[in-house]
């Protein structure tokens, strides 16, 4: 009840823009940059030559600019292909129609994000890595076939991404890795194809920071005494993320060179610029494995050496 | 000692989803299928499907054959309608047996996992309908590993005009027993790993976005978050350390709402969310007093510990507010914005108890009873910022230009009340008394990053594109405690080129070269002056064949005198396939990946200097064929390795076998056999190796 109270005003807007919403007359229809819902030529007329092509649209989800009432194209070619009349009757001039064999990938991807610019998961496209390595959407994305796969997938997402991600298909098949090739999680779950505002195309958690505290929260705190490491590095500075031959993905395969790198007395402003004291010899074998007493190394509420 | 085995039982929602898979199973055997149709062109259509075409590895394969259900070339499919519904399903349920692990078990399932039993190993249900009709006109289910301690469902349900609802379920059980990790006694032959853990993280997450074609789109969704389970950990108590039993109990509720309006050349989300956190940890002592160090003594005490209970208490709340928009005010601008900003608080508590003979360097005293009662706060106002344009002056010239800000400040308060009772100074012998010590601690923490990234790229024709750009990156950070403030800052400016070579959608070569300069290391290991190269091919189908490869190079050097760090990673990938015909697909590739860091560090019991050398080259290779017998029976087979070498020396070899016999009615029996062998050369107590193999019935239509 609290927190109802303490939110009651968000709530009660919030009801009240879904019924604005459902009974404002904002019509739907096709987005800025789409071709009118008149054409002077069916898809039948494309069938005619492009056979194979129409029956395998009947299955793609692009197959709703056809089906749909909120649509209701004379031909669903035409989206995206422009007017097709001049290019019947001119026998199939390739000329007088729009075709994409040859052209760049931006003129690809102006087609589609024509339509597709408002999707919430599409961010500032031409800024992203996969934009400026010259990928247009119809390297992933069928379409006029997709192989049933949701978003009109061509292949499985995890499968689709390490087909050119490579490095990150090697990295998942180390003994510790997040659990990608077994399905229980996707590449997109953490990474986001489509975004320009992400650096590397990483997502943000909800809340705006890195990802990983999407599942592991009790490691994003705040706490009163940070470890630095992770303010400045980021997780990545001591977790390799996809995966790694070191325990705990670590990124160093044993915590006394992972934590001595870093703390060591140097001149840098460093973590604290914190160096262990004397009594941590090296020759024990307690003090070469620094988490035996800092255990609380992403954060604690009460000690600034992490031991509770 | 073994670690307590914690039994995972299915929840209810893996109980409805199992339920679920089972009715839809059953639901719809019953119509024919022609399999004769799907079975000729099987193996094209499984291997194009999964992505062999762009150099498949086994790392795919495995997924394939083990855990996901085999596609049966669904374009050629016809299409089965129930109802109002076009259907396409698919099922993989199986028994998996295993003749048990050889070898370390506890790193098998720290690694591995897989056990015997009844598995869902995959399934995928789609129902498409007229759009706008009926209750709902698409549905999309997906399951993956179901009975496997790590699993997952997607749904996707809705009505064109009226709704869309995501959701998503995942359960991971993370066991960690890793004998060589922070384990002082391994030298000493003791191979129980002190610091283990079995957790269950549970994730949900359900979004429903109402009228999702209209102007105004209202959303609101939920995630639910838990991570539960046993464990061990260890407490130090001055000069020795004692082995402690630990449960975390952690959840986490996120609920959200918002506005999407969508106009023509604007496009604004508005978003309010909240979380709200709770994380409890019950710690125990596990009942051996004399501690990792038995007889250890320090100022003539000998340190032993007859009981400890913990309580922790953790609440954190969290609102988030997310501002995104997107405009176009004319055809060749397009600027998009993004703006977060969250208040995260967190209120904590810990009380202790610990018996036993303990000192404390900290009060220097030496004690039998320490009372602990600790509470600590934390708020973080945190703005999170970014600003992209992309503005075509000139048909074949872009300008893209990101700014990203984040701007967060940490204040905390611990105050920390201790009560030691049998207490007496270190320093001699005296009587016993009671000490109460309370301390409060203030620290504060501040970090402002800005970075900016301009670029042009310029399209020259003929499939090329050329790109240059510039990125500057700043970062403040600060941090005070009652010992000492410091404060730091670092700037970063790095030079950006790029080439692209596309004539056609079969082949794609891209060229990109970053120089970084940083004039201030915040961390030692930062990433400082380096270089970094990254070349990629990939070549499109051509008469079967397919070919991609990558050359990624970066060397980072640091050459300030006390660090003197040399680093480097280089990664040299190469992958093949081949599709013969409908029968016969044939993939492998290999993979290079280096990576040595060279750096000083200081010996902290004498303070001199030696270098800190970490030096890992892994080969990872990986093939598979699969091979059409007759009337649609297909043999997979493939491997998967890597040999790792250097610092940390270790092998990971997996092979399978799987066969698919067409059974009729769109069902096939699938047996597959999988091996996992890992060794570790330097603890060799780690090795492990076990073979499963799986009896499946796949349905498909």
């Amino acid at each position: 009840m609290t927190l109802f109270r303490r939110y009651k005003f968000l709530l009660v807007s919030l009801a009240a823009a879904i019924a604005v919403a459902a009974l404002a007359g904002n019509s739907p229809g096709l987005p800025a940059g789409a071709l009118p819902q008149k054409a002077e030529t069916s898809m039948q007329d494309c069938a005619a030559c492009h056979e194979d092509l129409v029956k395998a649209f009947a299955k793609n989800s692009h197959s709703v600019l056809e089906k749909s009432a909120a649509y209701k194209l004379g031909n669903p070619c035409e989206p995206c292909h422009g007017p097709g009349k001049a290019h019947i009757e001119g026998g199939g001039d390739i000329t007088k129609i729009i075709h994409y064999k040859g052209k760049t990938a931006k003129l690809h991807n102006q087609q589609c994000l024509a339509c597709h610019s408002k999707d919430h998961e599409v961010s500032g496209y031409g800024g992203s890595t996969h934009a400026k390595q010259g990928l247009n959407c119809a390297d992933c994305h069928g379409i006029h076939t997709s192989a049933g796969l949701t978003r009109s997938l061509k292949q499985q997402t995890s499968t689709l991404c390490m087909s050119c991600h490579t490095v990150q298909k090697t990295e998942f098949s180390k003994p510790y890795h997040h659990r990608v090739t077994e399905k229980a999680m996707e590449c997109t779950d953490c990474h986001q194809p489509h975004s320009g505002l992400d650096r590397r195309q990483v997502r943000n958690s909800s809340t705006g920071e890195e990802i990983c505290f999407r599942c592991h929260k009790e490691k994003q705190g705040p706490f009163v005494f940070e470890h630095g490491a992770i303010r400045l590095r980021g997780c990545q500075g001591c977790h390799e993320p996809h995966g790694s031959n070191n325990p705990k993905m670590l990124v160093r395969a044993t915590a006394t060179s992972l934590c001595l790198e870093c703390h060591s007395r140097t001149a840098v402003w460093s973590v604290n610029s914190s160096q262990p004291p004397s009594f941590h010899n090296l020759n024990s074998s307690v003090y070469r494995n620094c988490t035996t007493c800092h255990v609380m190394i992403h954060g604690s509420n009460f000690d600034g050496a992490f031991i509770r | 000692m073994n670690m307590k085995v914690h039994v995972r039982k299915p929840t209810s929602i893996q109980l409805f989803s199992l339920g679920f898979s089972v009715l839809a199973l059953v639901l719809f055997s019953g119509s024919t299928h022609p399999l004769a149709a799907q079975s000729a062109p099987a193996a094209a259509g499984t291997t194009a499907a999964n992505g062999s075409s762009g150099g498949s590895t086994a790392t795919g394969d495995r997924d394939k054959t083990a855990q996901a259900p085999v596609s049966f070339q669904p374009a050629a499919k016809e299409t089965v309608k129930v109802g109002a519904y076009e259907v396409h399903s698919e099922f993989e349920v199986g028994y998996r047996m295993s003749p048990g692990v050889d070898g370390n078990s506890q790193m098998y399932r720290s690694q591995v996992n897989l056990f015997e039993g009844v598995r869902l190993l995959g399934s995928s249900l789609s129902l498409r309908s007229a759009p706008g009709t009926g209750l709902f006109d698409r549905m999309d289910l997906s399951l993956s590993n179901w009975g496997d301690p790590y699993n997952g469902l997607r749904v996707r349900i809705g009505r064109m005009d009226a709704y869309d609802l995501q959701a998503s379920y995942r359960n991971l059980n993370y066991y960690n027993y890793i004998s060589t990790f922070a384990n002082p006694l391994l030298e000493q032959g003791n191979s129980f790993a002190q610091h283990n853990l079995n957790v269950d993280y549970r994730m949900s997450d359900v979004t429903l976005r109402l009228f999702p074609n209209r102007k105004i789109v209202p959303f609101v969704g939920y995630s639910r978050n838990s991570a539960s389970g046993p464990g061990f950990t260890t407490v130090s108590s001055t000069a020795n350390e004692f082995l402690l039993e630990t449960r975390w109990e952690n959840t986490s509720d996120e609920f959200r709402g918002g506005l999407q309006f969508d106009f023509p050349k604007f496009n604004l989300t508005l978003e309010q969310g909240y979380r709200h956190q709770k994380n409890d940890t019950s710690v125990v002592d596990a009942g051996f007093p004399a501690g990792n160090q038995p007889g250890r003594t320090f100022f003539g005490q000998t340190i032993t510990q007859d009981d400890l209970n913990r309580s922790y208490h953790g609440r954190i709340s969290l609102p988030v507010s997310k501002v995104l928009a997107k405009i176009t005010p004319i055809e060749n601008l397009r600027m998009t914005g993004r703006y977060i900003y969250t208040m995260g608080k967190v209120d904590s508590d810990l009380s202790e108890i610990r018996t036993g003979n303990l000192v404390t360097l900290e009060d220097f005293l030496a004690y039998s009873t320490a009372a602990d009662s600790f509470n600590g706060r934390a708020k973080k106002p945190n703005h999170n910022g970014s600003f992209l344009v992309e503005y075509s002056p000139v048909s074949r010239l872009t300008v893209t230009d990101i700014v990203d800000t984040i701007d967060y400040h940490i204040s905390g308060t611990a105050m920390l009340q201790t009560l030691y009772t049998g207490a007496r100074s270190l320093l001699g012998p005296g009587p016993e008394t009671s000490v109460t010590v309370n301390r409060l601690l203030n620290t504060e923490f501040a970090y402002n990053q800005l970075r900016n990234q301009a670029e042009a790229q310029l399209d020259l024709g003929m499939g090329f594109a050329v790109r240059i750009g510039h990125r500057y990156a700043q970062v403040d950070v600060s941090s005070e405690d009652s010992e000492e403030t410091l404060s730091s800052y670092s700037t970063q400016h790095t030079a950006l080129a790029g080439l692209t070579y596309r004539p056609g959608s079969w082949l794609r070569v891209g060229f990109d070269y970053e120089n970084t300069s940083t004039d201030r290391a915040l961390t030692r290991t930062d990433l400082y002056n380096y270089d970094r190269i990254n070349l990629d091919l990939r070549m499109g189908s051509w008469k079967g064949f397919s070919l991609n490869g990558r050359l990624s190079l970066r060397n980072n050097t640091n050459p300030a005198p006390d660090i003197d760090l040399n680093s480097h990673d280089r990664n040299y990938i190469v992958g093949l396939s081949y599709e013969a015909s409908d029968r016969i697909s044939v993939s492998a590739d290999y993979s290079r990946m280096d990576l040595f860091s060279d750096l000083l560090f200081v010996i902290p019991q004498n303070f001199r200097t030696d270098r800190s050398i970490f030096d890992e080259r892994v080969s990872g290779f990986g093939g598979r064929m699969g091979i059409g017998i007759y009337r649609g029976s297909k043999v997979e087979m493939g491997y998967r390795g890597i040999i790792s070498r250097g610092t940390a020396p270790i092998e990971l070899h997996q092979p399978f076998l799987s066969i698919l016999v067409p059974l009729g009615g769109g069902m096939a029996f699938k047996p597959t056999w999988q091996y996992y062998g890992y060794s570790d050369t330097l603890f060799n107590q780690q090795n492990f190796k076990t073979h499963l193999v799986t009896f499946a019935l796949v349905y498909s239509r």
